[in-house]
């Protein structure tokens, strides 16, 4: 059985790479604005 | 529970539906004007950066299947369904160096049609073709009745209307701005996906006691914490390797790869992965919170949506249906822009129409595209049923052309009758496995099979091939 522990680290830790996606895409489109490299 | 005292009254669905549909109408409209000729218009003038290329790749990913399905693995297999969804991920990651290799081998090309036109001769595109239609369409079809579904689930729309909406709006923007309309569109949409799924998860687990929900768990629900269930781990596999089918074969994923500007497919391809992994756990979690905080579920397919609801009230639903609505339609354009493609350059290009200039196939393009966008709405009509079965009936077909693909791109020896053997063998005993066992073990088998016979025939009948063959550019040949 998946320990209490676990479950919550698993939980925890999805919701933070989800919220540290939306920072490093935003990061990425300024960066490509910036240098003209959009499209 | 009943469900529809927590959700959008039907004007507020459809004032969202208006609002963003208009938006994602009139920027497709705004960014096809950068579109000044075919390869514009198809693929956005292969020189898509870091930021839009890995954004259009997550996007694409992130299905309404995504949001509602993993929630649903949740719900009926625990943990380990959570986990499941997630290995899809890795199909994004691994097709990093294919497109590395796709983009020097190939600079020219449009589909993955012409890849296995060129590598594997006409037989074998012919058999390609069937396989990676079917798929595009039970995508698509999904898709499509997805969003009917969930539109009818949060805001009482008739699933009719709310179907053809969704699918209305997507193939409006994809006619009128190409590839590069569903790009700048998918990046909008990945950044609304993330942070929906961010501020629901965060608002349901703040809503709810982890220790009593564990407990809850454990108690009452063990099964949706064992580590060791069988069909569980069956389904992590046979996702992961219809992931990688999925992904390896579809020109959804080979039009980006050429549509990056070169060195950037490798890394946007990593990158997505990356960002795609966790979107199954944030969601799934939704599926294991409707027994502790005791929802009735009366279909498994609306688990996410109708907790969502039930811990947030009326602002969780416009989250909820703003989630939905974007990853419906970054994978709904995609779809119709990478298909249409395909029936675009390799029917009626190749076989129809050899001949064909410029104006010709840009006018061809829009009939491809409102004819594929009303073919998807007559089977939506028909509505059958679940959405795993819809799925997954593809998954063997699609898997059985994993290694054909892989070894056309590696393996100099992979031979055409292989190929095409691989695909048929492959396709035909997956599907067997689908009724005869069942669909979390389709793909799988399917995949084992195709790759037996792309092994044994490359080692019995060896066939060189040249590289250069692959580049149509005219300088090359």
């Amino acid at each position: 059985m998946f320990s209490k522990a676990f479950f919550n680290v698993l939980i925890v830790a999805s919701l933070l790479l989800t919220a540290a996606a939306v920072v490093a895409l935003l990061w990425l489109l300024v960066r490509d604005f910036l240098r003209e490299r959009l499209w | 529970m009943d469900f529809r005292s927590a959700v959008l009254d039907p004007s507020t669905g459809l004032a969202l539906l208006g609002i963003f549909g208009a938006l994602w109408v009139a920027l497709g409209i705004w960014w096809g004007k950068k579109a000044k000729d075919l390869e514009g218009f198809l693929l956005a003038g292969r020189n898509v950066g870091l930021a839009l290329g890995s954004a259009t790749a997550m996007a694409t990913w992130v299905t309404s299947n995504t949001v509602m399905l993993a929630p649903k693995f949740a719900l009926q297999m625990g943990v380990w369904g959570m986990l499941a969804y997630s290995t899809a991920a890795f199909g994004l990651t691994l097709f990093a160096p294919l497109a590395f290799r796709i983009r020097r081998l190939m600079p020219a090309a449009f589909t993955s049609g012409d890849f296995v036109r060129l590598r594997y001769g006409r037989a074998a595109w012919v058999v390609f073709l069937a396989i990676s239609l079917t798929y595009s369409m039970a995508w698509l079809v999904s898709m499509g009745m997805a969003g009917g579904k969930f539109l009818q689930a949060l805001s009482g729309m008739p699933y009719l209307w709310g179907m053809t909406a969704i699918l209305g709006v997507c193939t409006l923007y994809t006619l009128f701005g190409g590839l590069y309309a569903v790009i700048g569109t998918d990046f909008i949409q990945s950044v609304v996906i993330l942070i929906g799924v961010v501020v629901v998860g965060v608002v349901v687990l703040n809503g709810v006691d982890m220790h009593h929900f564990y407990a809850a768990l454990h108690d009452d629900h063990p099964a949706l914490l064992k580590t060791f269930m069988p069909v569980a781990l069956l389904s992590l596999f046979n996702n992961m390797f219809f992931g990688f089918g999925e992904i390896f074969h579809n020109n959804v994923w080979w039009s980006r790869a050429f549509a990056m500007r070169e060195g950037v497919a490798p890394r946007a391809f990593a990158l997505s992965g990356l960002f795609w992994l966790p979107i199954p756990v944030a969601a799934g979690f939704l599926g294991l919170c409707a027994a502790p905080l005791g929802i009735n579920v009366p279909d498994p397919d609306m688990v996410g949506p109708l907790v969502a609801s039930r811990v947030l009230g009326a602002a969780g639903s416009v989250v909820v249906f703003l989630v939905l609505f974007c990853s419906l339609a970054s994978s709904v354009d995609s779809l119709l822009a990478a298909t249409s493609d395909l029936l675009l350059e390799d029917v009626y290009r190749k076989m129809l129409n050899p001949g064909a200039g410029e104006r010709v196939l840009r006018r061809a393009s829009t009939w491809v595209v409102v004819g594929l966008g009303g073919l998807t709405w007559l089977l939506c009509a028909g509505d059958f049923g679940d959405l795993l079965q819809v799925l997954f009936l593809s998954g063997p077909l699609v898997g059985s052309a994993i290694w054909p693909v892989i070894a056309g791109l590696y393996w100099q020896r992979a031979n055409r009758p292989g190929a095409v053997a691989a695909m048929l063998l492959g396709s035909a005993a997956g599907l067997w496995a689908y009724f005869a066992i069942g669909w979390f073990v389709a793909s799988l088998i399917g995949t084992a099979v195709s790759m037996a016979t792309v092994v044994v025939t490359t080692l019995a009948f060896p066939q060189p091939f040249d590289w250069n063959r692959l580049d149509e550019r005219p300088a090359a040949s």
